[in-house]
């Protein structure tokens, strides 16, 4: 499994868990990562910005991947920590789109927009917009969409958010022009 | 009275969603499809915790009614949120199932938080715009966690039953039963009856050798009026 950081610039890069662990491949392929972005190897933190000063309240600045052993020797990269290319607000955003992409079928969703918003008791919260492809509706089980809540809210809670997902369904072209009066 | 019926109320959902005719529905009709399939689970988790507490053979006495009515929107939002942590707080650890709650279970929590939030933005929010998709999503959310349900009759149970100290029934008999969380958390404690004021009896003369108490004094026994009986009238069979 390949785990995905979110980190800051400074001496403390991380703080907490990792967002996610992803099998390589899904990684690869999320984070657009290539081999040249290898940064160190297992043993060594990687830094980045002013190494000697604490960063973190100017918010997530990288995201990394690192590669474990076991994981490295079945594939042909190097175990070690990779800098994607991806910022971390889209990196969260493809993070939340793989989960409902998996429940309810890569070829039925078009992509995931998130925004922060609150809910009705005044917390935080997060509006997923998922853009469904035309006749997705019609091709989605009814059980995908539960587990698709589900497994929305266990990504969540894997990346350290608290907030409440608030999923709204809609086609392109609902979006485009919404419903009548 | 009946209480609503969650499979009708998707079914309403459903033709409000096809409107007959052709064309785009209404907003209005929208927005109520996906009130509708809020209400579905909501009355569906009422049903089962009140089948479960006051007895589903009672569904036309008041105790039913009262414990019914006594479920409310935010309380049972808070219980389905404790139910998707992944450590319960210390009101509710103990009283959780060995092993944590099961996927249904927190299947059914996880949709019933999403869809009272898709409620309140439908029903109240001026700037909504309710998309079709949006409310086809919301009845097939609602209707396969009922099916969960269905499929495991003692999941809504579960969610409600972490149980707490047994409570005399409305006519004084104690159940067996362990008690259900809806006591504790869905539901207001019903207040007590406040029992007619009884005049102070007058002051007895106290036995040979020991001190007169206050009429206040604590432990003092009160004579009181026959209880009436209240059995009848809630028709428990404790």
């Amino acid at each position: 499994m390949a785990k995905i950081w979110p980190a800051y610039d400074g001496k403390n890069p991380t703080s907490g868990e990792c967002w996610a662990e992803l099998s390589l491949s899904d990684a690869v392929e999320l984070f657009e990562l290539t081999p040249d972005q290898f940064v160190s190897d297992l043993t060594v933190t990687p830094r980045f910005g002013g190494i000697k000063r604490d960063l973190t309240w100017a918010g997530f600045k990288q995201v990394l991947v690192e590669v474990e052993r076991g994981e490295a020797t079945k594939s042909k990269w190097k175990p070690g920590f990779y800098a994607s290319r991806i910022k971390p607000k889209e990196g969260f955003r493809r993070l939340i789109q793989h989960a409902v992409a998996t429940e309810l079928g890569a070829r039925n969703v078009v992509r995931v927009e998130c925004e922060p918003t609150v809910d009705s008791l005044g917390q935080d919260a997060l509006t997923v917009t998922v853009v469904l492809t035309p006749g997705a509706p019609g091709r989605i089980a009814d059980e995908a969409v539960v587990n698709a809540s589900v497994k929305l809210r266990d990504r969540l809670l894997e990346m350290s958010d608290y907030s409440t997902p608030i999923i709204e369904y809609a086609t392109e072209a609902e979006l485009a022009q919404d419903a009548g009066p | 009275m009946p209480a609503p019926n969650p499979d009708h109320l998707l079914d309403q959902a459903s033709r409000l969603i096809a409107r007959a005719g052709g064309g785009a529905p209404r907003q209005t009709d929208l927005r109520r499809a996906i009130s509708n399939a809020y209400y579905a689970l909501f009355h569906a988790i009422a049903i089962a915790a009140s089948d479960d507490l006051a007895g589903s053979t009672h569904r036309n006495t008041p105790r039913y009614s009262l414990v019914y009515r006594s479920i409310d929107h935010r309380s049972l939002r808070d219980v389905c949120d404790q139910a998707l942590k992944a450590k319960l707080s210390a009101k509710y650890s103990a009283y959780a199932p060995k092993g944590g709650f099961d996927a249904n279970l927190r299947a059914m929590a996880s949709v019933l938080v999403e869809l009272q939030e898709r409620r309140h933005l439908a029903d109240y929010h001026p700037g909504f715009r309710a998309k079709m998709s949006d409310a086809i999503f919301a009845v097939a959310t609602a209707r396969n966690a009922l099916s969960r349900q269905v499929a495991k009759p003692r999941g809504v149970h579960r969610l409600t039953s972490a149980c707490t100290r047994p409570r005399p029934c409305c006519c004084g008999a104690r159940r067996r039963r362990p008690r259900v969380l809806t006591s504790a958390a869905f539901m207001t404690r019903p207040s007590r009856r406040a029992a007619p004021a009884q005049p102070a009896p007058p002051a007895a003369p106290p036995p040979p050798g020991r001190p007169a108490r206050s009429a206040g004094f604590r432990g003092t026994r009160w004579p009181r009026a026959p209880a009436p009986d209240r059995r009848a009238r809630c028709g428990s069979r404790a």
